[in-house]
């Protein structure tokens, strides 16, 4: 980074922060109370791993309030009825996209595009959430936005009838299909993953943007963002799941994205994590985001309604210095956006 | 001028039959947009086996009909106009151009009445039960050729290329171009076929005896050429010969692509002849004219009907001592195809044999053109005729062995198998269009009248869930048309765990690749907690994929995605289900 961007980007970052804490100190101090997560909310009231409090729905009301340092949050929580809508509050919330994207960056957003499903049956990343990424990477200056994912079902009928491609290229951004001649073997130097075929469009990025779907999955039982980056990868991608809680912590240790935005609307319950039945799906009308990729992960756990320490690959994500399991009330930020 | 419109309609049909080839891809749509199939609904020999097999006609093989009546009128124009393979060939034949010293007159050779016995061979086959048109038809032969055979190695190439370009400086350049080219007419992955290099080799060699013999599949072998040679024979097209013109120069035969002596005066051959143009257009007195008569046809039913009345009453007075050696399989119909076969043969007069077989054109041919008469010979007709009615029968005794078995899984909602091979023509349409690389041509594990049919080779590929498109590309009906919801409730076979092989129960590992990609809702592999003991006597916590007979559909992503080595550990099979009409033979 040369000296005008690193210059250009703290002013960008120092600006956002300062908006954040005008707009945090008459935003944040409305009403808290997020009516359609009461049930996710109730099982987030947990003891984080470090016994610190996690989202407990008694602290909202401080979260952000006045006397608060103006820092910029760890976790951006937007609740709404639109996708978009809290896609982009939830990214404003951590000091906006600008953050993360400097001008004339080349931006990857990697949604979870694995199955032919429709945006109801909750398989796939939001389309809307998607969208909304894009736009607000070339708000910020991006040079080119590239979206892709490599999916297990026929890739064109997934980016069709997951309604990605289109909402991409409706925001101006590039789709484009994994193809297994373009991978390129790259060490990843991870506990058990040492070298693997990685797509390098996605690796040689500016900016990493994960944008994964919070979903059932039947063994690690959820699936979140970490492991998503199996779609950024080729070869063999089954073998994964035989120490599959190492393999995806490799993977995000490999790919160090700079944001990561779980998409919360809709989220499969049962027969994920390709689903097929309306009746697995639960709108949730959440986004997290998080430049803290073991938080946001931490944070969608929570949201679905499980406990984070069931899932022994947070610790060992965050044991490896890849983010935080635990933080205080006060770095998770909010948000209630009314539709339109 | 006959020949200035053909040869750019020539290059049209070529044109737009590769074009509906490489559009016979899957682009994330449910419907398929571009007629791809037209190709096969327009064949003739496609149209008149399949109604032979089935005595049905499927979607819009009734043009098939047109094209026959067509040829009628216009002779073999099909193979001289439309027939993509009869202008590769050409083409083919092209490249090897004779020095102006070495021409010689190309005369017609008694080897080409060949494609009559292939022709027969394919009608008695269709008639007792075997379907060969398929491996046969020129139309199947390029298409399968093509898709299956040399295919998978252009678009390897393509991409393979494109590559390699995308890390030089022309990036910029090649790449939009690359996606566009690969979004529309390349397969999403990219393909391979079991036998591809079998398939690719057949083709390349129709393609290369042309180097021999100009036009060597078109004149000798197809038998779609004989089949619209015998229209064009009792049609309206003529080739009118002026005598007085003709200096027996002989250059004519030069251009002629099919061989059907324009010189010989009074022994233009109708089936031979493509209707190039090449003749009138090399003959430098204007000696040659295409010309329309009464079709001929109307005269050799009026005589064909006098022959049956006669032959009728010959054997109705003699004997009945059905005395027809070596043809006993086609006892029933000897007496009729017999004179079918003096009246299509113009002259009667019965050639040797072994010299209908010979390669070499007949001696004497550069001063008096004589007219040969080498139509195949009634023994011949009738040895080809029977040989495909005896086909028939043996070609069904070993498929009726292998229905059960259950390596053979047929596209989504295929028919019982003897009902499948009946309607299936080996075209490759359906495996081309396959997004996820399913479907492969057969060996002979399926009885020689499965030969190149498609089979669901779920290692290799599977049977993607919502798709649709096979049965929308099968010209013949053999895959039906399926909506989405009708597909997602179409049996192929049933998933079978292996637990021999499968980590979670015999290694104690865990594994559940197969539950993730299952694609019915609910799951038809569900995990079942179980405690398991590893080697060293550690005891972990399972989650066991379990087959619910009952929702499995026999789609074999499952078994695609195994990541074991070699077999997978759970495999399709077609046992406990026979297809269409009873999905649970076997009662769980």
């Amino acid at each position: 980074m040369d000296r005008r961007r690193f210059l250009l980007a703290g002013t960008q970052v120092l600006a956002a922060g300062s908006l954040w804490a005008i707009l945090g100190r008459t935003a944040g101090s409305g009403d808290p109370v997020l009516p359609g997560l009461d049930e996710a909310w109730a099982a987030g009231g947990t003891e984080g791993a470090r016994g610190e409090v996690v989202g407990a729905p008694g602290a909202l009301a401080t979260a952000g309030g006045a006397g608060m340092a103006p820092r910029t949050p760890l976790l951006g929580v937007a609740h709404g009825p639109s996708p978009a809508a809290i896609t982009r509050a939830a990214v404003d919330a951590l000091g906006g996209m600008g953050r993360f994207v400097s001008h004339g960056a080349r931006v990857v957003v990697k949604p979870n595009i694995g199955w032919d499903r429709t945006p109801e049956q909750a398989a796939n990343t939001n389309p809307e959430v998607v969208a909304a990424l894009v736009k607000m990477a070339f708000e910020a200056g991006a040079k080119s936005v590239l979206v892709m994912d490599n999916p297990c079902n026929d890739p064109r009928r997934c980016y069709q009838h997951s309604g990605i491609a289109e909402a991409v290229k409706a925001a101006g951004g590039t789709v484009d299909f994994f193809e297994e001649s373009r991978v390129r073997k790259m060490k990843l130097g991870g506990e058990r993953l040492k070298d693997w075929e990685v797509h390098p469009a996605i690796i040689e990025a500016d900016v990493r943007i994960n944008c994964p779907v919070a979903k059932h999955h039947g063994l690690s039982e959820l699936t979140l963002g970490m492991k998503n980056w199996m779609g950024s990868i080729g070869g063999p991608r089954g073998r994964l799941h035989q120490d599959i809680g190492t393999s995806i912590v490799d993977l995000a240790a490999f790919f160090k994205p700079q944001l990561t935005v779980i998409d919360g609307v809709r989220i499969l319950t049962r027969g994920g994590p390709q689903g097929g039945s309306l009746s697995d799906v639960k709108r949730l009308d959440t986004v997290i985001a998080s430049a803290d990729p073991v938080a946001a992960e931490v944070r969608g756990v929570i949201l679905a309604g499980r406990k984070p320490e069931e899932f022994a690959y947070l610790a060992k994500a965050a044991g490896r210095g890849l983010g935080r399991t635990a933080w205080p009330v006060e770095e998770e930020k909010l948000l209630e956006v009314a539709a339109g | 001028m006959l020949r200035r419109i053909r040869i750019p309609v020539q290059l049209a049909s070529l044109a737009v039959f590769l074009y509906l080839l490489v559009r016979t891809v899957g682009v994330g749509e449910d419907r398929l947009g571009p007629p791809v199939r037209i190709f096969l609904d327009i064949d003739p020999l496609i149209g008149l086996t399949t109604w032979l097999r089935t005595g049905a006609w499927h979607g819009l093989m009734w043009l098939s009909a047109v094209t026959l009546l067509l040829s009628i009128l216009l002779g073999r124009f099909f193979c001289g106009w439309i027939c993509p393979l009869g202008t590769l060939g050409q083409a083919t034949g092209r490249l090897r151009r004779p020095r102006s010293a070495e021409k010689q007159a190309d005369r017609y050779r008694p080897v080409q009445e060949i494609k009559v016995a292939v022709l027969l061979f394919a009608l008695g086959g269709a008639v007792a039960g075997a379907q060969w048109s398929g491996i046969l038809d020129p139309i199947c032969l390029l298409v399968r050729g093509l898709a299956v055979g040399l295919g998978p190695g252009i678009e390897w190439t393509v991409r393979e290329g494109a590559a390699v370009l995308a890390r030089t400086p022309l990036a910029p350049i090649t790449e939009p171009v690359y996606r566009t080219v690969r979004d529309r007419l390349l397969a999403p992955h990219p393909p391979h076929f079991e036998q591809g290099v079998t398939l690719a080799l057949l083709l390349v060699t129709v393609l290369a005896l042309s180097w021999v013999i100009r036009r060597f599949w078109c004149r000798i072998l197809c038998p779609l050429g004989a089949l619209l040679g015998v229209t064009a024979r009792i049609g309206a097209l003529r080739l009118r010969q002026d005598e007085g013109r003709c200096t027996g120069c002989a250059v004519c035969t030069y251009h002629c692509q099919g061989a059907a002596d324009p010189d010989v005066m009074g022994g233009w051959r109708a089936s031979e002849c493509f209707v190039c143009g090449n003749c009138t257009a090399s003959c430098r007195r204007h000696g040659l004219a295409f010309s329309f008569e009464r079709p001929r046809m109307i005269g050799i039913m009026a005589g064909l009907a006098q022959r049956m009345v006669r032959s009728f009453r010959r054997e109705s007075a003699s004997a009945p001592a059905a005395s027809s050696p070596g043809a006993a399989a086609s006892a029933a119909v000897s007496s009729t195809a017999a004179s079918a076969a003096a009246a299509s043969s113009s002259a009667g007069r019965p050639a040797d044999t072994m010299a209908a077989l010979s390669l070499t054109p007949p001696a004497g041919q550069s001063q008096q053109p004589v007219a040969e008469t080498a139509d195949l010979t009634r023994r011949g007709f009738l040895t080809s005729l029977a040989l495909g009615l005896a086909s028939g029968p043996i070609a069904r005794s070993t498929s009726a062995r292998a229905v059960p078995r259950g390596s053979i899984i047929r596209p989504p909602g295929a028919g019982p198998e003897g009902e499948f091979l009946d309607r299936c023509i080996r075209c490759g349409e359906c495996m081309k269009v396959c997004p996820a690389n399913g479907l492969h041509p057969s060996g002979l594990e399926a009885g020689a009248a499965g030969l190149w049919a498609p089979v669901l080779r779920a290692r290799l590929g599977y049977c993607e869930y919502h798709c649709t498109l096979c049965g929308q590309v099968c010209p013949t009906g053999a895959i039906p048309r399926l909506t989405p919801a009708d597909k997602e409730r179409t049996f192929l076979g049933l998933a079978w765990v292996d637990t021999g092989r499968c980590l979670p129960y015999a290694f104690a590992t865990p594994c559940i690749v197969c539950e993730e990609h299952c694609p019915t809702s609910p799951k038809a592999i569900r995990l079942v907690e179980a405690e398991g003991r590893a080697a060293d006597g550690a005891v972990r916590q399972l989650r066991r994929p379990t087959v619910d007979p009952k929702l499995c559909v026999g789609c074999g992503v499952c078994e695609f995605v195994c990541p074991l080595s070699g077999t997978a550990a759970i495999r399709i099979e077609g046992i406990g289900r026979t297809r269409r009409e009873n999905p649970f033979e076997i009662s769980f």
